[in-house]
């Protein structure tokens, strides 16, 4: 075999550097190579940046599962309540806090048949703890709620237990009272809901509720009148729409036991402000969410982040493997060459990809494995490019100077042949991260990659094609990513290769 | 050409052999041993395995009698003449079984009240590794390539690879057909009209869908072709069968396939034939009066297809991993799902069978392109 092997890329591999003048500017006339740089280049800083993102733009974690958003579609807006995330708003804290005492306290109500007979209450902490009950602690947490049952009776929060009332208040709002009167008062006879509330419509009395227990809460809450309506009415336009009311919801979406046994950290049966784990926030899952309630596009952002990341470093692992061994070979006597281009020959027959997907089962999945492996599958054509560059600038008159003065050939080969070869060898690194992201992916997408929950944009196609005839986004997303990455890199592989080749044009 | 073909020939052996002695070596690399997956072996599966590989070797009583006890425990070395067990022969007397040569022991076989003839196997001592390698060798090379673990050592590798090749061999071939069917003329086309608006197109979507890979392609098309229009069905592979009801589920797996590589055919002829029709050679065939169309056909074209079927290599060896990827997503049979579920279960033997597979495919098809190559342009049949 031959320089045949690449031949979109055997132009490169041809002796020739860049050709003089402003090498970038020459690289991106034209508006393909620049639509590839910009998408290149957007694509390397997203994932630079995926952490800060899903932390402060999006307000998911990639690993965040959210049960009540599983397969929500791409723009769903839910609030999660699985894992409330602290969002710095006091206010909130003071809504539910109502005696204005700093705490939202708890308190047992003892249950005489239990507490009447300490050995009942025994059974049934050993019961609720299982055989490893002595190792029991506060941080396990999960029981406490149980536990305290067990001992003394039932946990009691009246602060919290307000909440979920008042949710009641804020999911049958527009059902109760949208009378589809826009911004006016409502007419009695207008029939049609608009979707939206105006301060008129808004219930300001607490006759409107039939329920006592509601009305009970949306008292103590505060939750009616104008000044109620204006907390809602989140854009001040007098409207107070779905959205809008949604976002308010949030603050009692908690179920009291549910927060008390979570984030009740020093066990005194009452939440302080420290320990408040701030209220459930409206997200949008602006790509959707998989089947476990993941937003997509923080795991996109993250899969890139690994993607682009093993492409990069199995680049370099093939460099630096490519540029000793062409090197070498390109410096040696003919004997040596002609066996090291054996080798080399042999090594291209191999089913490199399959010797991988061996190397992976013998010795575990894992990332360090993959990009090592990754990179030692590419260095071959590397090695034959800076050989054949190494031979051709070995005979230029500068190189043969360098030689008739003396200087050894480690020295002129690092002071003199490789300066002048850097640029076609680091764009040929360059253009072959591509063909190490789709091997990535190839290899997780068979599940012999990266491993799950870590995320890389084979194991998101692979977990789209599973869903992909009904949720047809959680495909669509990860495949998109990754024919965009690709082609925007091949359009600039295509410009530079018309650069470096001195035939061309 | 015979002596390119001879020297060829001997190289996909010496790559062959390459391969075999990388996986030994890789097998033998592995950490706490090759065959300490996460569930035990079956005994039928780990015998065979330690024939194969030859592992280990079984040390035989020299004398018929009855196993008192040994002296030694499984793991621990011992140099030559170190008594391994005592025998009580049939007249009463007792006998020492002495080390042959320095060993370490494996595996002791019998309990001890054992009767053994002589010849028996005693125990069951370590070999060394170029033992282990020429047997594994000499046991591949004959086509014994071990049993599978998932059958529990009732099916041997050869079959189950037996039934799987013929069909992701067959997706190979009509993927490979379709692509040169499809990429060359297109190719040749648009290189006979250069800047024309179908050339700008043909070359910006060439671009596009090679940069998609079947790994984007397959899922995608499923979902538009298979799902959302219904057009075509999916699922069921009846190899080498040709009637239109055979055919149709084979349609989407091998047009998927195909798609990549008629782009990468089509960029290539149109970049090969346009560098040719500038040559001297095809202008001499013009001044001899010759139409544009033999002009093309049987001069220029014949140029321009070299570096076409020099990337049949690469594409071989690209359509093997694409086709693993097709045969998962639509549900073909063949070798790479057998590949890729023995890969997930850690079935050793399978994988080590279809990479060897998959290397002597390669390296045939490698072949067959360099002879190729050289019928195409006599340059390239001197020695490199």
């Amino acid at each position: 075999m031959s320089l045949q092997s690449l031949p979109t890329l055997a132009a490169l591999i041809r002796p020739g550097t860049l050709p003089g003048g402003r090498p970038l500017a020459r690289l991106l006339r034209g508006p393909a190579a620049r639509i590839g740089l910009a998408v290149c280049v957007t694509m390397a800083l997203l994932a630079q940046a995926a952490p800060w993102i899903s932390a402060f733009v999006l307000g998911l974690s990639p690993n965040e599962q959210h049960l009540s958003a599983s397969f929500a579609p791409p723009g769903t807006r839910v609030v999660g309540r699985d894992h409330p995330a602290y969002d710095g708003d006091a206010t909130a804290f003071r809504q539910v806090d109502l005696d204005g005492d700093g705490l939202l306290r708890c308190r047992v109500v003892p249950d005489p048949t239990l507490s009447a007979s300490p050995q009942a209450a025994r059974d049934l902490l050993g019961r609720v703890l299982g055989p490893q009950g002595a190792t029991w602690s506060v941080a396990s947490r999960v029981p406490l709620q149980a536990v305290m049952a067990a001992f003394a009776g039932e946990v009691h929060c009246p602060e919290l237990d307000r909440l979920v009332p008042a949710e009641r208040f804020y999911a049958f709002l527009l059902d109760d009272f949208d009378r589809g009167a826009g911004r006016t008062p409502p007419d009695p006879a207008a029939p049609a809901p608009d979707g939206a509330l105006n301060v008129h419509e808004y219930p300001n009395k607490i006759e409107s509720f039939t329920d006592p227990v509601t009305a009970r809460a949306v008292q103590d809450l505060r939750l009616l009148g104008p000044a109620a309506f204006a907390r809602l009415d989140a854009d001040g336009d007098g409207l107070a729409t779905r959205d809008e009311i949604a976002l308010a919801t949030r603050a009692s979406l908690f179920e009291a036991a549910d927060l008390l046994h979570r984030h009740d950290d020093n066990g005194d049966l009452s939440i302080s402000p420290a320990e408040f784990p701030g209220l459930p926030r409206l997200r949008t899952y602006w790509l959707g969410a998989d089947q476990k309630g993941r937003d997509v596009l923080a795991r996109l952002l993250h899969g890139s982040r690994v993607s682009l990341g093993v492409g990069l470093l199995a680049a370099l692992v093939a460099l630096m493997l490519g540029v000793s061994y062409g090197a070498l070979a390109g410096i040696a006597g003919r004997r040596w060459d002609g066996l090291l281009m054996r080798v080399l020959d042999v090594l291209y027959g191999l089913p490199f990809l399959f010797v991988i997907v061996l190397l992976l089962v013998l010795f575990g999945r894992s990332t360090l494995h993959l990009f090592l492996a990754l990179g030692a599958l590419s260095w071959l054509s590397m090695a034959r490019l800076v050989r054949a560059q190494v031979r051709s600038l070995r005979e230029q008159p500068f190189v043969q100077a360098a030689v008739a003065a003396g200087i050894g050939p480690a020295r002129i080969l690092w002071r003199h042949i490789l300066p002048h070869a850097w640029g076609p060898i680091l764009a040929f690194a360059l253009l072959g991260i591509p063909a190490i992201v789709l091997e990535e992916a190839f290899l997780s997408y068979l599940g012999l990659g990266v491993q799950s929950p870590q995320a890389s944009w084979g194991t998101l196609i692979a977990e789209g094609t599973r869903v992909m005839t009904l949720r047809p986004w959680l495909l669509l997303a990860p495949t998109l990513a990754l024919a965009v990455t690709s082609w925007s890199w091949n359009l600039l592989g295509d410009r530079l290769r018309d650069l470096l080749d001195p035939k061309a044009k | 050409m015979t002596a390119f073909v001879l020297r060829r020939l001997l190289q996909g052996v010496v790559t062959l052999w390459v391969v075999a002695s990388l996986t030994f070596v890789l097998v033998r690399l592995t950490p706490g041993g090759p065959f300490d997956g996460a569930k035990p072996l079956p005994d039928a599966v780990r015998a065979h395995l330690g024939r194969s590989f030859g592992l280990a070797e079984a040390v035989p009583s020299p004398v018929a009698g009855t196993l008192d006890h040994f002296q030694v425990h499984v793991g621990q070395s011992v140099s030559q003449g170190t008594v391994l067990a005592r025998l009580r022969l049939s007249d009463g007397s007792e006998s020492l079984v002495r080390a042959p040569r320095d060993l370490t022991i494996v595996q002791l076989v019998g309990q001890p009240g054992r009767v053994l003839r002589a010849g028996d196997v005693l125990l069951v001592r370590e070999t060394s590794w170029l033992q282990q390698y020429l047997t594994t060798l000499t046991s591949w090379a004959s086509g014994d390539l071990g049993v599978t673990y998932a059958s529990e050592g009732s099916r041997t590798v050869v079959e189950q690879l037996g039934d799987a090749a013929p069909v992701s061999l067959e997706l190979a071939l009509l993927a490979l057909g379709l692509a040169l069917l499809v990429g060359v003329p297109l190719g040749a086309w648009t290189a006979l009209r250069p800047r024309s608006w179908l050339d700008h197109v043909t070359t910006a979507a060439a671009l596009a869908v090679v940069s998609m890979s079947t790994l984007v392609l397959a899922p995608v098309l499923l979902v538009v072709f298979g799902v959302w229009l219904q057009w075509l069905p999916w699922g069921g592979w009846e190899p080498f069968a040709f009637s239109w009801e055979h055919l149709q589920p084979k349609i989407l797996p091998v047009a998927t396939l195909a798609l990549v590589y008629a782009a990468w055919f089509a960029r290539l002829t149109r970049a090969g034939l346009l560098d040719v029709l500038g040559e001297p050679w095809v202008r001499a065939a013009r001044a001899r009066g010759l139409t544009e169309r033999q002009v093309v056909l049987r001069h220029a074209l014949r140029g321009a297809l070299v570096p076409v079927v020099a990337f049949l290599g690469p594409a071989v060896a690209g359509l093997a991993a694409g086709s693993v990827v097709v045969e998962r997503v639509f549900a073909v049979p063949g070798m790479g799902d057998v590949f890729v579920t023995a890969a997930l279960n850690r079935d050793l033997p399978l994988v080590l069978g279809a990479v060897l597979l998959y290397a002597a495919g390669l390296i045939l098809a490698n072949l067959a392109v360099d002879v190729a190559c050289a019928a195409l342009d006599p340059r390239l049949r001197r020695a490199p």
